[in-house]
This record gives C-alpha cells, structure tokens and sequence, in this order.
C-alpha cells in the first residue's frame, strides 16, 4: 500500500458538502481512494477514522451520480444521432 | 471633249511624271509620322518570294495600302501569319517611283487585337506580380466543408451546369448562390466584380468559384483586367478559379486562391464527398461509442472497488475493529502479565532451594556434626588441632563439650577427629 499524505488527508476530511458537490468527478474519485486507502491503513485514529468515513460517504455519493449522468447523457445522445434530420436543397428556391 | 478650257491658262512650265514622283517621294519619305507609323488591317495578295521577301496588301473595309517586308526584318518577326489575318505592323512609308506606288515597309508585325492585348496582359502580370497579388502566402485554404458555394458565371452554358452537376453528385443538399453574369464583352469585368463582393457580402456563402468556358485570348479578357483581379485578391473568402482551358492562364487564374482545370474540377474542389463524410462520421461515432463506454465501465469499476470499501459499507467495523484491539491488547496484557508472574515464582523457588541447601544447620538435621572452637569458629581440619584442646560439638538441637585425645592425619582423604 502506498504511504498516505497525511497532509491530504487532513485536508480532505475538511472539505464540506457544497465543497464536494463542485468537485468533477475525477477530483472526487481520487480523493475518495485517498480516502478509502487512509482508512484501510492500520493506525488511523478512530476520530479520524469516523470523519474519513463520513466524507468518504459524500465523495462515493457525489462520484456514483456523476457516473449515472454521464450514462444517461450517453444514451440520450446515440438514441438522436441514429435519427438525423436533412434538410434537401432546392436551387431553384435557394439559388440566384 | 474640250480642250481649251477658260478657267487654266496653258502651262508655263510641264513637270516629268520622274520629277512629280521625286517630289511625292520626298514629302512622303521625309515625313516624321510617316517614317515610323504603326498600322494595321487585314493581311490580302500575300506573297512570299523565294528570296524571302515578302509583299501583302493591308486593307481595312475603306483603304488598302501596300506592303513590303524584306527577309532580314522577316527574320526577327516571330508570328506566323497569312491571309485574312488582323496584323499590325510597324515600318516607314516609301514610294517606288517605277510604280507609281507608295508603300509601308514593315519592320515588325504582330497580330493586332490579340497583339495589343498580349501586350495589356504582360503588362498587368508583371505590375501585380510586383505587387505580390499571386504570391502563395496571400492564398486562402480553400474549407473543408463550406456552408454554401458562391458562384459567379454565365448562367447559360455547359460551365455553370457542370459546376451544379459535380457538387450534387457530391454532396447533394450543398447550397448554391449563382450571381449570373456576362463573361466576355462591355461591361463583363464590371459584373464580374459586383459578383465577386456580392458574394463576399453573402454569410451563407464561404468559398467562390468564379468560371468561364474555353474562348480566345479577347473572349477570355474581362479575366485579364485589372478590377477583377483586384476584387478576387480583396476577397476574404477563398476563390476558385476555373477561366478558359487549362492552357489559357488569365490574371484571374493567377490572382484566385486555387485554380482549377475545369468547371466540374473547381466544384471537386470545393466540397467533400458527402457519402465519405457521412461513412467517416459514422465510423468516428462507433469509435467515440466504444470508448466512451470503456471509459465508463473502468470508472465504475473503480467506484466500485473505492465505494464498496469494508468500512464505508460497515462503518461499524471502524468501532467494531478497535474493540477487537482493545480485547487482544488486554489479553495479551494478562498472558504477559501471568508470564511475569509465573518467571518470579519460579525464581523464588530456585532462590528457596538454593537458599535451603546453603543452611549450615541444613546437615545437622540429617546426621552430621559441626566442630567448632570455643570462641564459635568452625574447625574443618586436623592442623587447627591440638592434643587436649577442648572443643565444641554441634548438633541440631544441642552442643557437647570435648576434648581432643589424639590426632592422626589421613593418607589421603579427610581427618578423622573422634572424642
């Protein structure tokens, strides 16, 4: 397991929830791995146990929707390409 | 007839018909305008000699003139030319008196119109040249797909019905904007550059394509004149030019952003294949598809390797973990605790046994008796004796006093003291 930035990790247990909900999700991701890891690793004091857990919760939460967006806005977007719209050209109209 | 007419009186003085001419050959051959003149007509009577003189008539619909042109002028004139052809020449005026005819002498000879023309062209090249109007950094990149295409010909003829042709063929719903306009005669230059900035005025347009058909140097010359090529270089968008046939260049062709061969090469040009596009945009969405769900896929995955963490899932696990640590720390408390306590014990034992069995009184319990002087110093040799010394012997629950009656020391081994 790789050594764990204390320093991050004291940041991140910081962060508040309107703070994640700007967050993209790759930012959200990773940082709910740095979470992940820090609470895996032995030695994490339970205050801080109990914190990178709640905000663990939050960043899950937040990457789990965007993932979900980006889905839905997949689907929408292959549903209307398969049905293009062409407008003919008339010269005669359109032409001088 | 009336010889004797009243009004002329009889001649004082008669001239030869040598004199008369010599005079005439005079006036005509001492002429400035005349000595060096550039006329022209239509080449008739042409004759060329086996000398390699050559002698024509040049006459327009009113007048004729003669003309004579020796083979060492001949041979620096490079245009061929015959009968029936529109010539200009230049030369000085002569009279041959054995004739009585008068005639040009011609130095040079080139076609007229289209010499004079030539001449307009060659001029204009080199100016705009200088100018750097057909310089390639000026030339625009044609786009790639263009919104609509402007186009500025004839609206009769084989050109604009071609340039329709191949962009339909090619891309069926490309919008087309034809200014029609007269390609060759007055006032074709004019509207050709009204088209021109008409076009360029036009946001539905973004590339022109400015044609003609195949046609003499005259019939192609509203390409060749200087606001046109003005216009195309002014242009902010992207001109293709397809004037004439491949072999006759016009400034215009010069001046355009690119040129084409043909009408239909010039509508090639400008517009992609729409099929092709259609096909690559269908292949590039197949490609966007897969990866975006790939990208997707491994994002999940890595969600769900994150999210389903043991203590996100059962936080009471974080609680839960410690108890388990607390109760391991306690218990290992107590077992390193027994072992302490059962290391002391067995000490105390060891220390018990050793401390018993170091008891001077220990062997008088099981027999033995200690011998020791009066004063109390314990005697464990015959040497510290001495015949009649009274001693003192111990046992466990009492002391005799003795006395020494004899000594003997032992061969080997220990004394031997007896009362």
């Amino acid at each position: 397991m790789p050594r764990i930035n204390e320093q991050e990790v004291a940041e991140l247990v910081k962060l508040s929830q309107e703070q994640i909900d700007k967050l993209d999700y790759e930012s959200a991701m990773q940082k709910l791995e740095v979470v992940v890891e820090a609470l895996e690793q032995e030695g994490t004091p339970l205050e801080l146990g109990l914190r990178l857990y709640q905000t663990g919760n939050a960043l899950a939460k937040k990457c789990g929707l965007a993932l979900d967006a980006a889905e839905e806005v997949m689907l929408q977007l292959r549903g209307s390409i398969d049905n293009p719209s062409e407008a003919p050209f008339d010269p005669e109209k359109d032409g001088r | 007839m009336n010889l004797f007419k009243p009004e002329i009186p009889f001649p004082a003085k008669v001239l030869s018909v040598n004199d008369l001419t010599k005079h005439l050959k005079g006036l005509v051959e001492n002429d400035r305008l005349l000595a060096a003149v550039w006329v022209q007509g239509e080449i008739s009577n042409l004759v060329k000699a086996a000398s390699g003189h050559c002698y024509f008539t040049l006459k327009d619909d009113q007048a004729v003139i003669k003309a004579a042109l020796w083979a060492g002028n001949r041979r620096r004139i490079s245009v061929d030319f015959k009968n029936g052809d529109f010539v200009m020449v230049f030369g000085g005026l002569s009279v041959y008196p054995p004739r009585g005819e008068y005639q040009i002498t011609v130095q040079d000879l080139r076609p007229a119109g289209i010499g004079a023309l030539y001449e307009a062209f060659e001029k204009l090249k080199k100016k705009l040249q200088a100018e750097g109007l057909f310089d390639p950094e000026r030339k625009l990149p044609l786009p790639f797909l263009p919104r609509g295409i402007g186009i500025v010909t004839s609206p009769t003829g084989a050109v604009v019905k071609d340039i329709f042709r191949v962009v339909r063929r090619r891309f069926r719903n490309m919008p087309l904007y034809l200014v029609p306009v007269k390609v060759q005669g007055e006032g074709a230059a004019a509207e050709i550059v009204s088209g021109i900035e008409r076009l360029n005025a036009d946001s539905r347009v973004d590339v022109i394509i400015i044609a003609r058909g195949g046609g003499s140097l005259e019939d192609l010359w509203a390409f060749n004149e200087e606001p046109v090529a003005r216009a195309i270089s002014a242009s902010a968008k992207a001109i293709v030019s397809a004037v004439g046939h491949e072999t006759d260049t016009t400034i215009a062709d010069m001046v355009a952003d690119r040129r084409a061969a043909t009408p239909s090469v010039a509508g090639e040009l400008v517009v992609p294949v729409k099929a092709e596009l259609v096909d690559f945009i269908g292949r590039q969405r197949k490609r966007l598809d897969r990866s975006m769900k790939t990208t997707l896929q491994i994002q999940r995955q890595r969600f769900r390797k994150a999210s389903t963490c043991r203590f996100l899932v059962k936080p009471a696990l974080l609680i839960a973990e410690r108890r388990t640590g607390i109760l391991n720390l306690v218990r290992e408390l107590e077992s390193l605790y027994k072992r302490f306590y059962d290391r002391k014990v067995h000490r105390l034992a060891l220390l018990s046994v050793k401390l018993a069995s170091l008891n001077p009184k220990g062997p008088l319990d099981r027999g033995y008796s200690m011998v020791t002087d009066l004063e109390g110093r314990v005697v464990n040799s015959i040497k510290l004796l001495h015949p009649q010394q009274e001693l003192n012997l111990h046992f466990a629950d009492g002391l005799a006093g003795i006395r020494v009656n004899e000594i003997k020391e032992n061969d080997k081994g220990g004394s031997n003291a007896t009362n």
